[in-house]
């Protein structure tokens, strides 16, 4: 491209895109009407909730849509030239030399059985840009542009060989391998933690920077759209419902729905939580943990793996207490042993002043009452063979003396309290939307009245608007039962929101802990620092460009 | 999950799978999930086959008027005509009335042998997949001996120590379909153990043997579905088999096998014979088969 053609034409145009799917003989649209301009050197962030067609734009744009979807109508000028409707080896042409994608996820996008050397090299195979005998050498120089160290040695590695973030960082090398006026970046980030995150969009920003390519950034999430984008698209339903520069988006949004959005984003909130413990009338401590290890034995030739090591905290009643860290850190595994679905290689765990380490299940059954979990994934922890109803009225009949009837009255008030229709009572879950499974989840937890909820990424797996719902129910649960949260969780902001105390771990071990507000205002280690620094949100971009 | 244990099941009985279920097992899903179209072009006509085949079974006058056994020496060996529209056989035996009435006797065996399998597979699957252990280690290599037999050679085997009869064949079908079921089971287990609703359980204070009978075994058994139908599929065909050896029904029963085996002497001047209870075990079949390949697509989906 000349730059007089560049000039004229921005980098990529989308105009009135509409892309629909066919299942089971119903038409979906799934994308209508979707107009948008990215000049060069830009980043549009493409910001929606599951379902709302943003990746179907994405996919549409690079002419990788599935089978069963259709274009209706639209055009997608790359520098001026439509290639939506183009022949296949056209757009094979184009794809990965002029446009290219950044694949959500890391684990499965890079072919196993290959290192990933060949796998960058390919795109100069397939495209012929650079000589046979160059191949090597402009590997090593593009893993070293990403990032790589040892990028001489790592170009021989497999994939498994690699982190997640290393083989996001080989994706982006695949990406920029022929310098492409337009990236498509679909998620790129989502399944990483915050630090490694920060890292990969970091250097995302400074290669856009050094290549000038435009960026369309597909995202759910509206603190890494405000951070990194200078204009923004908020799909729903398939439709941009606000448009504009990211400052002017975030700052005063026009729809409601994104004004919706950015409420219910918990980490653009700032925290109004009053801290429930009082230091003066100091409350009776239900949970308290000390010296609490797991050693899980290794495979054959490699090392035993401390997974949980000398961690200690107690948690007063009433109060939540988060345990934060990053994959890996050990805190899932901290959630494990509260509740005693594994044992601790060494350490005590005492229960309203009863210590439980060393009871065999038979003893501790009975006193589950006073424990109860929420997991991450309501998809996963609710029994499809059951009904909501049986689902939530299941702890009772284990562990309550209650008679059926009374137990009815238990579940259907408990239904109220989560707000869900009591007609649900009767339902499969697969009816249920994720927002409205993690309430039956929660009621099932809470149907006891436990001293403690021991939350494992509770709000994760959903979608933001609903994220936020979530976290005000179990907070105003909280204040009606007076239960106590052990709320585990990567992400800081929402930790923030609803916690009295914080803990954080890395790699197993206690690093930093103290009241949410120290730990938050006055970080100690350079752990934590580096956590804080990396929690997306407050349009870092925008800021720049006003600074 | 439910196609990575059809999988290993298939790899493990190969060698005796039979219509190379295997491949039709791989290739089938990519394009009947997409149309539903082509789901019900194929699963319409199996329902039909098997409604008929299935009222045969339990009304057959209603199909026949004519005794299957009734021989009239001056009609023998006659070709498919309006009055016998299947033929009738050596003795003059209207071959129609004969395939209908031998309906009930091979469906029914069919039933017993999976009812065998299904039975004793699931009861050694669940001991072995909830157990762990020991136990779960001995009932698999008591499982993998039992695979490493040729399973049409263990029917044998047993019929021949039992005696002959249909239920005798269909029991000795049965029992060599049990490793079969035991391994699917137990993977099964294993899976929903791992599950986290039964974690959520666990937690909820639920004991061992009522998550065993309310979230294991129930979540278990969808997959173990599909394999019924396959297996009521392969069982008509080995006691049929059977049958055919002289291990199962004996003459003048019209149970399929034996009329194939009727049949077989009289290729040449009778070919109705053979044709027409060979192709009612064939339409049999390939309906059950098809069946269960539908009912795990949509477990899948």
């Amino acid at each position: 491209m000349t730059g007089t053609v560049a000039a004229l034409h921005p980098a990529l145009r989308v105009t009135d895109l509409s892309v629909s799917y066919l299942t089971r003989g119903t038409r979906i649209d799934a994308v209508r009407g979707v107009s948008f301009d990215v000049e060069a050197g830009q980043t549009i962030a493409i910001v929606g909730e599951s379902g709302s067609g943003k990746t179907t734009t994405g996919q549409a744009i690079i002419g990788l849509l599935a089978k069963n979807a259709r274009v209706e109508s639209g055009k997608v000028e790359l520098e001026g030239t439509d290639i939506l409707g183009a022949p296949a080896a056209t757009l094979g042409d184009v794809r990965g030399s002029r446009i290219a994608l950044i694949p959500q996820d890391p684990t499965v996008s890079l072919n196993p059985l290959r290192r990933v050397g060949v796998q960058i090299a390919e795109v100069f195979r397939l495209h012929g840009t650079v000589p046979k005998e160059q191949w090597k050498p402009r590997t090593i120089e593009l893993l070293e542009r990403v990032g790589f160290t040892d990028a001489r040695k790592q170009v021989s590695a497999y994939p498994h060989e690699l982190s997640g973030g290393q083989r996001q960082r080989v994706l982006i090398a695949i990406a920029i391998a022929n310098s492409p006026s337009v990236i498509i970046a679909d998620e790129p980030t989502s399944g990483l933690d915050v630090t490694v995150q920060r890292r990969t969009l970091d250097l995302l920003d400074e290669l856009q920077r050094e290549l000038g390519t435009a960026i369309v950034h597909v995202t759910h999430d509206l603190a890494v759209a405000s951070d990194r984008s200078d204009t923004i698209a908020v799909l729903r339903h398939g439709q941009v419902v606000e448009f504009g520069r990211t400052a002017a988006v975030i700052a005063a949004p026009r729809s409601d729905y994104a004004r919706h959005l950015l409420s219910s984003a918990p980490s653009l909130q700032v925290s109004d939580r009053v801290p429930r413990s009082d230091p003066a009338h100091p409350a009776e401590i239900v949970l308290e943990v000390s010296g609490l290890a797991k050693e899980f034995p290794g495979h054959v030739g490699s090392p035993s793996f401390l997974a949980v090591n000398d961690v200690s905290f107690s948690v007063p009643r009433g109060s939540t207490l988060s345990i934060v860290g990053e994959s890996g850190s050990g805190k899932s595994t901290t959630a494990r042993l509260l509740t005693r679905l594994i044992q601790p290689t060494s350490g005590r765990i005492t229960l309203l002043g009863r210590d439980y380490t060393e009871k065999s299940e038979r003893q501790f059954r009975h006193r589950r009452v006073a424990i109860q979990v929420v997991y991450q994934n309501p998809f996963a922890s609710l029994d499809p063979k059951l009904t909501v109803g049986q689902i939530i009225e299941e702890p009772l009949k284990a562990l309550s003396e209650l008679k059926r009837t009374q137990r009815l009255a238990s579940v259907s008030d408990i239904l109220d309290a989560v707000a869900l229709p009591q007609d649900f009572l009767k339902r499969p879950p697969r009816e249920l939307s994720g927002g409205q499974r993690q309430r039956v989840a929660i009621a099932r937890a809470l149907v006891l009245r436990p001293d403690v909820v021991v939350l494992d990424e509770p709000i994760s797996a959903l979608d933001a608007s609903v994220q936020g719902q979530i976290l005000d129910l179990l907070e105003s649960l909280q204040q009606d039962f007076g239960s106590s949260y052990v709320f585990i969780s990567h992400d800081l902001a929402v930790v923030r929101r609803i916690s009295d105390h914080v803990v954080v771990l890395n790699k197993g071990r206690v690093v930093e802990q103290g009241p949410a507000e120290a730990i938050f205002t006055r970080p100690q280690s350079d752990y934590t620092r580096d956590l804080l620094a990396a929690v997306p949100g407050g349009g870092k971009r925008a800021a720049a460009a006003a600074g | 999950m439910t196609s990575e244990n059809f999988q290993l099941n298939t790899a493990a009985v190969d060698g005796r799978t039979i219509f190379g279920r295997e491949a039709a097992l791989r290739a089938l899903p990519r394009w009947s999930r997409r149309l539903s179209v082509a789901t019900a072009i194929r699963v319409v006509p199996a329902i039909a086959v098997l409604a008929i085949v299935l009222l045969w079974a339990i009304l057959p006058s209603l199909f026949t008027a004519v005794d299957p056994n009734l021989a009239v020496p001056a009609q023998k060996l006659e070709a498919p005509s309006a009055a016998h529209l299947f033929g009738t056989d050596y003795l003059g035996r209207d071959l129609l009335s004969r395939v209908i009435h031998g309906t009930r006797e091979s469906l029914t065996g069919a039933v017993i042998a999976v009812a065998v399998g299904l039975v004793l597979g699931s009861f050694i699957g669940l001991v072995a997949g909830s157990a762990r252990g020991i136990t779960d280690s001995l009932l698999m290599r008591l499982v993998d001996v039992l695979l490493s037999i040729p399973a049409f050679l263990l029917a044998v085997t047993v019929v021949v120590v039992l005696g002959f009869s249909t239920t005798n064949a269909a029991i000795a079908v049965g029992l060599s379909s049990v490793a079969t079921f035991a391994r699917l089971i137990r993977s099964e287990v294993l899976r929903v153990s791992a599950s986290q609703y039964v974690e959520a359980a666990v937690s909820g204070g639920v004991g061992y043997w009522s998550i065993l009978g309310r979230h294991i075994l129930p979540n278990s058994l969808n997959s173990a579905l599909a394999l019924v139908a396959l297996q009521l599929g392969m069982a008509i065909l080995w006691i049929a088999s059977l049958s055919f050896l002289g291990f199962g029904a004996q003459p003048p029963n019209p149970e399929w096998g034996l009329l194939v085996s009727e049949g077989r002497d009289f290729l040449g001047s009778g070919f109705w014979m053979t044709l027409f209870p060979g192709l009612a075990i064939v339409l049999v079949v390939i309906s059950f088969n098809t069946i269960g390949h539908v009912i795990r697509e949509k477990s899948a989906q």
